[in-house]
């Protein structure tokens, strides 16, 4: 049976409020500027912001529209470029790499997950998910399915491999897409506003999940403006007018202790999955 | 197909049908245009030579006076004569309706097993005529004739219905009726189509041609020259085999009315085709340009439309250069699905083209033939063309980034406020709103317009100018026949007094006026000794109300004019040193004289390979010692006097042949008008067609811009709906837009149309006949082409429009 490596996990928890060194954290932000011409002039969205998150944490970024919290969350993803200051994400100096070799590194180190899904309407469930496989070429083409098949089976989804994403709810969309996150197991997942188009209920389950994700050991940095979420989380940042306004630990900080999860060998996978927690499968209620 | 990247790609071609149908269709066109020209030239091309090679063409043909079998034998003799051969032709009456009497030519053939140049090829089916079709030909025997195909399917000119077997009924030169049996058709690729000179023809033996009352001597001679392949195909070196030939018989006492000598190697009409290939190349490769351009139109709004999907691939993993394959895959998926539509199709039309053409002049070319040369130029184009028209586009569309991609959101593109074009746009007043907002959407993608307008501007300029290449063809006709003043022209067979011959004609008194005149065939002695083309020379009062010469440079003669010559502008391309003022050598029968040139005329129409020249009666009947005689009659007909020109011909021949004159032919100028119709026509239509297809570019650019426009503004036609908008607002403001579209290139298209149309009727000029055509624009191609393009406008505007009217408030905004 072939085994691939799976999570990377954290054998640090929670860090409080960004605290730690440079040397024990998975993503680390120094000193990061971002500036934007507009026909109005230059507008700074961030101001020398100075981050760092240690491997299993699962930091809530909110602030207000314009706050500047989906530019921190580019700058982690590589989808947008410092101005000025360094971006180092496992290890990657990710302000250093080309945009061909930025494209690359996201497939396989960082799960994206949007506030709109953005799913590829034209393809099924299950090849959305085998798709970053495809373009990193990551596991041979039987592994790529069983391992899509297993990831949505994970999220409750495997019944609707076949489907287009038009026939799917806003919450199953989102599902699927943080299964396509995972598609490559990367170590850190950002999700930006990943609740912010679904119903009450449907945004609850999809946090559980990516609870779950953290249990396993994944980091999970998630872009909200969710007052009520941002409580269930291990930190909380709170950004204002492109400045870190606060750093504080979150209610249920080490609530969740990574140590004691791991990587799951699945009893049906060929290979390491991650498992959502066990109990906590997701129900989901209405239709987003 | 396992690869999901692969699978989006395919999936994407078949759920946007109706976008892939119009890349396909893009791409098609140019294929389609450039494999056509390609195919009709390698068609026409090959089989001309093929069939001029098989019916073992005459190399040079001697218009002789009755000569006899030993003269035929002597002239065999030359050394440089590989084979001659002896026919003769008289013009007889056939029966084509009851009481409907036509020419038929009918040529007298010594012995059908026997034919060794010019052959004749026995034809077992006639298109189009089933009483052909079952029996096979045999050669005629006597009161039999063989008739030539052309004739079988010309309208009018042999009776309906016509079979194998039928009997005939023919009036013989002198009147007498005569019953010929019908033995089969056969195809004579040396003679001109029936559909050509409005003529049938046939062949008969020498019993049934003396039947009918003509001589047992030959008066035409076909050569055939011995000679290295250079030779072969060197006319001055068959032209003085020719002249060898044609003074032996001149010396056996024979008169040579004429030498002709074809241009070697070719059929009479392959210039025409060459000079058609000439002219439909660069109108394909437009065609493919414009195929282009509506590809890279196409590609870029659909990277426009992707930009999401590729924001989304990239943040997934995708590298740029893994989404520039799959997007130039999706490209090279357009190109086989455009050959497969776009090569059958080339197949079939260019094979219906060359059969029309074909009609025309009696040739019939293979139906279905693909050569490979042309099937590999379709490919080289259908796949490179495409890829190359889609690299730009992909590769900027590519460029974008995940963050751009992502936060594209919102209402339309932004259109920028400033600019001197959006204020004006902005100051325009007193029109609706909504169509404040056509007018203003239209130019909102000013690239994406400016790529459509290009392909809709060529297209409907190339309507138009060939609505004034047709005009000027037509002026150059007029022009032409302009110089013909008289109606009809009868040759006769040797120098009679004109004042005798006048008598006859005064028999038939719808003839008004008659002028006659001398003629002869002349050589040029060059300065080294050489001899030029034969030259018919023409020696006409200088004051003749017959013709009504239009010069190109010089003057025209004057009554006191004596050793002045007048060149048709034919000469030239023999003889390219010659001009006003140079003084030529001739030698007219045996005798050489010198020649001053007064002017060069422009001379439309006359016989092929006869190059016409003009000098003074008075001057040359006095060198000649011909006072007073013609060897030619032109007539002018009282147009109310109740007989056709072709009616007054015929009799005229009756009357002359019955008082002992020799007629050698009649001509009269409705032929010359058939004719030179005809000809004309053929480069119409295909100007037209080639017209049609660049035109139905540039509808479908129109087509997909309006998709395009309207699928990229679908939030924003959900918003309008939302606020109020009916379904007939939303269908006005798209069809507006398209129609303004259609407007503003018509407006280019047009100013335009006049100098690329009189640059185009100068090249046609140029390449087939040596001389500029008159030019004459033609504003009713405008006006066709403003139509065409309001129609074409709505067209490609309206499925978009009613497709934008049916949408729902709920699905637009939903809209990803």
């Amino acid at each position: 049976m072939l085994r691939l490596p799976f999570l990377r996990k954290s054998t640090n928890g929670h860090n409080g409020n960004g605290a730690g060194t440079d040397a024990d954290a998975l993503i680390s932000l120094r000193g990061v500027i971002k500036s934007y011409k507009t026909p109005a002039g230059e507008f700074q969205a961030l101001k020398g912001v100075d981050l760092r998150v240690a491997p299993g944490e699962f930091v809530a970024v909110i602030g207000k529209s314009g706050s500047g919290k989906s530019t921190l969350s580019n700058m982690i993803t590589g989808i947008d470029r410092p101005t000025t200051g360094e971006v180092v994400v496992a290890g990657t100096p990710v302000h250093k790499l080309r945009e061909g070799q930025i494209a690359e590194w996201r497939g396989r180190n960082v799960g994206v997950v949007f506030q709109f899904f953005q799913l590829l309407p034209t393809l099924t469930v299950l090849e959305n998910i085998l798709l970053p496989m495809d373009f990193c070429n990551m596991y041979t083409t039987r592994e790529r399915k069983e391992r899509a098949l297993h990831l949505l089976d994970q999220v409750e989804m495997v019944e609707h491999a076949g489907k287009l994403p038009t026939a799917l709810s806003g919450g199953q969309q989102q599902r699927v897409a943080i299964a396509r996150a995972l598609a490559n197991d990367p170590a850190i997942v950002v999700a930006d506003e990943p609740t912010g188009n679904l119903d009450s209920r449907t945004a609850d389950a999809v946090f559980h999940l990516f609870e779950n994700l953290v249990s396993e050991g994944k980091t999970i940095l998630m872009v909200t403006h969710d007052d009520d979420m941002a409580r269930r989380v291990t930190r909380t940042v709170t950004i204002a007018d492109g400045q870190i306004a606060s750093d504080t630990a979150g209610a249920r900080a080490r609530v969740v202790a990574p140590a004691a999860h791991g990587t799951v060998h699945h009893a049906h996978a060929p290979h390491a999955v991650p498992v959502f927690g066990g109990a906590a499968r997701l129900s989901e209620g209405a239709h987003a | 197909m396992h690869n999901p990247r692969w699978r989006k790609v395919v999936r994407e071609l078949w759920l946007n049908r109706t976008r892939t149908t119009l890349v396909v269709a893009s791409i098609a066109v140019g294929i389609f245009a450039v494999g056509t020209v390609q195919l009709l030239r390698s068609v026409i091309l090959t089989e001309l030579q093929a069939i001029y090679v098989a019916s073992n063409a005459a190399q040079a043909t001697l218009f002789v006076g009755g000569v006899d079998e030993d003269t035929l034998a002597s002239v065999r003799r030359i050394p440089e004569v590989a084979d001659a051969e002896g026919r003769s032709s008289l013009s007889v009456k056939v029966e084509a309706a009851p009481g409907e009497w036509q020419n038929l030519t009918v040529t007298a053939i010594e012995d059908f097993g026997d034919i060794r140049i010019n052959l004749l090829d026995p034809v077992y089916a006639v298109a189009g005529n089933p009483g052909f079709g079952a029996e096979r030909t045999a050669w005629p025997e006597k009161n039999e004739i063989v008739l030539e195909r052309s004739g079988l399917t010309a309208q009018d000119v042999l009776p309906e219905g016509l079979q194998v077997g039928d009997e005939l009924r023919l009036l013989s030169v002198n009147d007498r009726e005569r019953m010929i049996r019908v033995t089969g058709a056969v195809y004579d690729p040396n003679g001109f189509s029936a559909r050509f000179s409005g003529t049938a023809s046939g062949y008969v033996d020498y019993d049934t041609f003396e039947r009918l009352g003509g001589e047992r001597a030959y008066d035409q001679i076909t050569l055939r020259v011995n000679g290295t392949p250079e030779q072969q195909l060197d006319k001055d070196y068959i032209t003085g085999v020719a002249n060898a030939a044609a003074d032996k018989i001149e010396k056996a006492g024979y008169t040579v009315r004429r030498v002709q000598v074809p241009d070697p190697g070719r059929l009479a009409l392959q210039d025409l085709f060459d000079a058609l290939a000439l002219l439909l190349t660069p109108l394909g490769l437009l065609a493919l340009l414009l195929s282009g351009f509506l590809v890279i139109n196409t590609i870029s709004a659909l990277m426009a439309q992707q930009v999401r999907q590729i924001g989304v691939m990239k943040a997934i993993g995708g590298r740029r250069g893994q989404i520039v394959i799959m997007y130039l895959g999706a490209v090279l998926l357009y190109s086989v699905a455009a050959l497969v539509v776009a090569v059958p199709l080339t197949v079939v039309v260019a094979g219906g083209l060359a059969a029309f053409l074909g009609s025309f002049i009696n040739v019939e070319f293979p139906r279905w033939s693909l050569p490979p040369a042309v099937i590999g130029i379709q490919l080289l184009v259908g796949i490179l063309v495409p890829l190359l028209a889609a690299l730009f586009p992909v590769f900027r569309g590519t460029a974008v980034t995940v963050r751009e991609a992502v936060t594209d959101y919102g209402v339309g593109a932004p259109v920028s406020d400033d600019g001197w074009f959006t204020r004006l746009l902005k100051s325009i007043k007193g029109v609706s709103r909504p169509m404040q907002l056509s007018l203003r959407n239209t130019f909102r993608r000013k690239g994406r317009l400016a790529l459509t307008l290009v392909t809709l501007v060529l297209g409907g300029m190339l309507f138009m100018t060939v609505g004034s290449v047709r005009s000027s063809l037509d002026g150059l006709i007029n022009t032409g026949l302009d110089y013909y003043q008289f109606d009809v022209q009868v040759q006769l067979g040797q120098a009679y007094r004109t004042e005798r011959v006048e008598q006859v004609v005064r028999t038939i008194p719808q003839f008004t006026v008659t002028e006659g005149w001398l003629g002869a065939q002349v050589l040029r002695v060059r300065d080294d000794g050489s001899e030029g083309n034969p030259l018919t020379m023409t020696a006409l009062p200088s004051d003749s109300a017959m013709v009504k010469p239009t010069l190109t440079s010089g003057r025209w003669l004057l009554p006191d004019d004596q050793n002045a010559i007048v060149l048709s502008q034919n000469v030239l391309s023999s003889e390219p040193d010659l001009e006003v003022g140079d003084v030529m050598t001739l030698e007219i029968g045996d005798k050489e004289s010198q020649w001053t040139v007064v002017g060069i005329a422009q001379v439309l129409g006359g016989p092929p390979n006869v190059i016409p020249v003009y000098v003074n009666y008075p001057y040359f009947s006095w060198l000649t010692a011909d006072m007073s005689r013609a060897t030619s009659l032109q007539l002018k007909l009282d147009p109310a006097g109740g007989l056709t020109q072709d009616e007054a011909a015929t009799l005229l021949n009756e009357r002359l042949d019955a008082a002992g004159y020799e007629v050698a032919s009649v001509f009269t100028i409705d032929t010359l008008r058939r004719f030179t119709g005809a000809f004309f026509d053929i480069i119409v239509y295909l100007l037209l067609a080639m017209g049609v297809l660049i035109a139905s570019v540039g509808a479908l650019g129109l087509a997909g811009t309006m998709s395009t426009n309207v699928l990229e503004r679908t939030r924003e036609i959900g918003v309008m709906r939302a606020i109020g908008a009916s379904d007939g607002s939303v269908l006005r403001i798209v069809i507006v837009e398209g129609v303004f579209i259609g407007l503003i290139s018509w407006v280019f298209g047009a100013m335009l149309a006049w100098p690329v149309g009189a640059l185009l009727a100068q090249t046609v000029g140029a390449v087939l006949f040596q001389q500029a055509l008159p030019y004459v624009f033609s504003a009713g191609g405008l006006a066709t082409w403003l139509v065409i393009v309001v129609v074409l406008a709505v067209l490609a505007s309206f499925l978009p429009a009613w497709r934008a009217s049916r949408l729902t408030v709920r699905e637009v905004l939903a809209y990803q």
